[in-house]
């Protein structure tokens, strides 16, 4: 077996008495498409944030590549690599689609403060080459129509393809999407998960918090299962669906015994 | 971008004309005067492309005056050496005030310049052994170019308009590639602009440094221009002077530092000579009465700056437009 690209282990958070995320470890293959379920308030969000150091863990641990990076600054987190997504959409309002993809570009560009000041070839050229990326996202999901456009003035779903188009861009090696379906149509849907898969071709590893089962049993290689904080299933799509604790989970009701 | 180059060519020809149109001593004296506070403007709208706005301003313009003006007088070095000098050690001063306050949220932050300013207004007028007190410097030499005085309004006017094209042109790069998105993006959402690697302190950090140059450049200018500095120029209503000319330009528009800091000036001239005219028994309390009126008025009705404020409202009023009028142009 591969060794995994990340690992975490034990993570804990604790706010006050409460334990948003607790003792939870799991691993990512590369190239593996791992999904996250479970019901509203399971800790699936503050998962995320844990993984991409925005909020630093109370316990446990975080690995990346083999190298420890619990607690790394959130910039930081993002230069290695790993790019997340929102599940409340985080998009930069005031200016056009083309500069939010573009903005996804940071982490592998360079120019600094200097050569920008001074337009600097160099400068001029990663700008041109920033620009034909960001255009090449939107093509992917297409928004190319839309690349001029204010981003405020985009629908919501096309705004969470708009995420999706930023978060390509940054060149991720892990890719956490938080709810990438949500609020698009099924057609959409369908158009996103195709382009999960081919991006996983490509060398990318997903972790994917969802809530449509459909996605979910079409794109999961692997599905973890919180409740309370807790991982309590995991598996493949099809075993975890028949887990009886699963099912409890989401129904509310107690495990019948066998 | 040509439009952009075409725009700036076209001002450098104006600016370079206007001293013929317009030749008189006074005149040039206001002109050179919304040069100066152009430079200053430009830094605040930097500062403003990442969400961040200064009320501390006047007080790294009057580090880069006092700096300059007591290195050059009292050590005898070139005048040109010293602003240069004063504009980097201001620049060093801004970063120390940035380590602790820039982690603040926005209004702190504003309450932390706020605080720096008056620390160093305070200063000049205490450390009377260094800076004079309140009564100034004097005797502070001009600047010359191979032994000509620069000393003239008009020889003036070209080497501060020739510097404030420079900042405009900088500004203007910076904020249109990698360094002024990351800005932006950091103005938007810093959770966003963190979850795509920018790092967010550093460079708020940066801008807020480059504003300090900026402001400190124009002070050491104005110090060897003027040849005399006290502590009023540098103080608080100084700052918020400088504010008002961002917010009027529309505070994350590079263009509008310009127009903003000609508004202004023009605006406080006209409101010296007529006020007393008007209202002949009133004070200087009026002027900031009408300033905060104005203030108020441009954010309830144009919050993103009177240009930008303008040219929505000629869209608006065309009648076939390209695109239906959209809701809040805030």
């Amino acid at each position: 077996m591969t060794a995994p690209l990340l690992e975490v282990v034990d993570l804990t958070k604790r706010f006050g008495g409460v334990s948003a995320v607790d003792g939870v470890s799991f691993a990512a293959a590369p190239q593996e498409i791992t999904t996250v379920i479970g019901p509203n308030g399971a800790g699936k969000t503050t998962l995320f944030n844990l993984i991409t150091g925005f909020v630093p863990p109370t316990s446990g641990d975080v690995i990346y590549r083999g190298q420890r990076i619990t607690g790394m600054p959130a910039p930081q987190v993002a230069g290695a690599g790993i790019i997340r997504t929102f599940q409340n959409l985080i998009i930069f309002n005031e200016t056009t689609v083309v500069e939010n993809v573009m903005v996804g570009c940071h982490r592998w560009t360079r120019t600094g403060f200097i050569q920008a000041a001074l337009a600097l070839p160099a400068a001029v050229r990663e700008d041109r080459t920033v620009r034909e990326t960001a255009m090449a996202a939107l093509a992917l999901v297409g928004l190319e129509g839309r690349a001029h456009d204010r981003a405020r003035d985009l629908p919501f779903g096309q705004q969470r393809l708009l995420e999706v188009a930023r978060a390509l861009v940054a060149r991720p090696s892990l890719l956490l999407l938080d709810e990438p379906t949500a609020g698009l149509s099924a057609q959409e849907a369908q158009h996103l998960v195709a382009l999960i898969r081919r991006l996983r071709a490509e060398g990318v590893t997903f972790v994917v918090i969802e809530h449509n089962m459909d996605v979910v049993m079409d794109a999961a290689d692997r599905v973890i299962v919180l409740e309370y904080g807790e991982k309590i299933a995991e598996g493949p799509p099809q075993a975890v669906q028949r887990d009886p604790r699963v099912i409890a989970a989401y129904l509310g009701e107690e495990v019948p015994g066998p | 971008m040509t439009r952009r180059g075409a725009g700036l060519a076209l001002l450098a020809c104006g600016i370079a004309g206007l001293p013929f149109l317009a030749s008189s001593a006074y005149l040039l004296t206001v002109f050179n005067i919304i040069g100066l506070s152009t430079i200053v403007t430009l830094g605040l709208i930097l500062l403003g492309s990442s969400g961040q706005v200064s009320l501390g301003q006047a007080a790294f313009y009057g580090l880069g005056a006092y700096g300059s003006a007591l290195l050059s007088r009292d050590l005898g070095w070139s005048p040109w050496a010293t602003i240069a000098i004063a504009t980097a050690a201001t620049a060093g001063v801004a970063y120390l005030v940035g380590v602790p306050t820039l982690r603040l949220a926005e209004h702190f932050f504003v309450l932390a310049t706020l605080g720096f300013g008056i620390i160093v207004n305070v200063l000049m007028v205490q450390l009377v052994d260094v800076t004079g007190g309140a009564s100034g410097l004097r005797d502070i030499p001009g600047l010359r170019i191979a032994g000509v005085s620069l000393a003239a309004d008009r020889a003036f006017y070209y080497l501060v308009w020739g510097l404030a094209l420079a900042a405009l042109l900088l500004a203007q790069n910076i904020t249109s590639h990698r360094t002024g998105r990351a800005l932006r993006a950091i103005l938007g959402s810093e959770v966003g602009a963190a979850a795509l690697g920018v790092e967010v302190s550093r460079y708020k950090m940066q801008v807020f440094v480059a504003s300090a140059a900026y402001a400190a450049l124009a002070g050491g200018l104005y110090a060897h221009y003027i040849r005399f500095i006290s502590p009023s120029p540098f103080s608080l209503y100084a700052s918020l002077f400088f504010l008002i000319m961002a917010v009027v330009g529309g505070l994350t528009n590079i263009w509008g530092g310009l127009f903003g800091a000609a508004l202004i000036t023009i605006l406080d001239q006209v409101i010296r000579a007529q006020v007393p005219r008007v209202f002949p028994r009133v004070g200087g309390e009026y002027q900031t009465a009408i300033y905060g009126i104005l203030l108020v008025l441009i954010m309830i009705f144009f919050p993103s700056g009177i240009v930008r404020g303008a040219l929505d409202l000629g869209r608006l009023l065309r009648p076939v437009g390209p695109e239906p009028a959209k809701g809040g142009s805030a």
